[in-house]
């Protein structure tokens, strides 16, 4: 029986290490562990549940390919996530424009643990109310909002995923959650 | 302090985050930057309710399948490459530390299999000289065509490597 303090301090890394060997259900096991991250930052990033699914399944074929440069005292998610988020932005740079029917089933899909039935209707529109108003915001922005909020990462993981100074995160947070609440305002002004 | 000296938004929220006595005082006596705040601290408590979305119900299998297809990782070809070599260089001084007669013969061979290479070099040289002045259009046609083919089979391959 392993003891707490025996507990391995980088549980990916005897699954990286096989997976180096060939051993595809280790490398399974981590895909396993870290989809969910994946599939929602690039479900955030896309818009597009197609797309999400077609980058995340690329995200995870890059990563088993590049598993030789892969530094295993390093988080395996956070440079899982940081192909993943690469990858998305090459896509939306090649885009030409924006496809408003994903931004709308994007709405649709995405979850939220508040969204009970306990808390109702009110509830549900709030948080559609939430992701549309994020929808709109640049890449930059959601990507720093998903990041922060939904995966509940710290600012040192964030600034490794998108390779800035981890001293530019909360700055950055300020900035994408003030365009949020402007964007949800003017919404509720239409209204 | 009076609402004329209010902090920029950014400044009072980060400093007030950060545990700025000043502002946090200033937020406290001034009822508008408390509203700001409270505004911010309500939308992060919505946004704090938003959770990733599953990813489909066969995700995990077809990316073991594309893994599958797709092939190995370039390290432990490297790896493999390089056992085989040092496993054919092994054997390569094997064989020369253990006598010469057995390369005297394999000289031997390589120098008549030369040779005969070069009449069979000259027959096919003389052959396509044969075929040219007889037929030269239709041969000319005939390079086109594959060389056109396989051009555009190998910019269709690089083009599928590119996107995957």
């Amino acid at each position: 029986m392993m003891l707490a303090s025996e507990t391995p301090s980088l549980p990916w890394k005897a699954d990286v290490v096989a997976a180096r060997r060939g051993d595809r259900s280790a490398f399974e096991s981590l895909v396993r562990s870290v989809q969910r991250q994946v599939y929602g930052l690039c479900l955030r990033l896309l818009s597009s549940e197609a797309e999400a699914a077609e980058v995340a399944q690329e995200t995870f074929l890059r990563a088993y390919q590049n598993l030789g440069r892969y530094d295993e005292e390093r988080p395996f998610d956070i440079w899982v996530l940081a192909i993943a988020r690469n990858l998305c932005l090459d896509l939306l740079r090649r885009r030409t424009k924006m496809r408003t029917q994903d931004v709308d089933e994007m709405r649709e899909v995405l979850p939220s643990s508040g969204a009970n039935q306990e808390e109702g209707a009110i509830a549900k529109q709030e948080h559609r109310s939430l992701e549309a108003a994020m929808s709109i915001l640049s890449a930059e922005d959601r990507e720093v909002l998903a990041l922060y909020y939904v995966q509940r990462r710290t600012t040192k993981e964030i600034a490794q995923i998108i390779g800035v100074a981890p001293g530019t995160i909360m700055a950055r947070l300020f900035r994408a959650r003030e365009k949020l609440r402007r964007h949800m305002t003017a919404a509720e002004e239409v209204q | 302090m009076s609402e004329n000296l209010c902090p920029e938004l950014e400044t009072l929220v980060l400093g007030v985050a950060g545990g700025d006595e000043k502002l946090q005082a200033h937020a406290r006596s001034c009822p508008s930057c408390a509203a700001a705040l409270e505004e911010h601290r309500q939308l992060e408590k919505d946004l704090f309710r938003l959770v990733d979305p599953l990813p489909p119900p066969d995700f995990t299998r077809m990316v073991m399948a594309r893994v599958a297809a797709a092939p190995a990782p370039l390290g432990r070809e490297v790896k493999a490459g390089g056992g085989i070599l040092v496993v054919s260089l092994a054997l390569f001084v094997g064989f020369l530390v253990r006598g010469g007669t057995t390369w005297a013969g394999a000289g031997v061979g390589f120098a008549r299999a030369l040779l005969e290479l070069r009449t069979v070099a000259v027959a096919l040289g003389n052959g396509l000289t044969a075929l040219w002045s007889t037929a030269a259009i239709p041969l000319v046609a005939i390079s086109f065509l594959v060389l056109a083919t396989t051009l555009f089979g190998l910019k269709r391959l690089a083009g599928s490597t590119q996107s995957a």
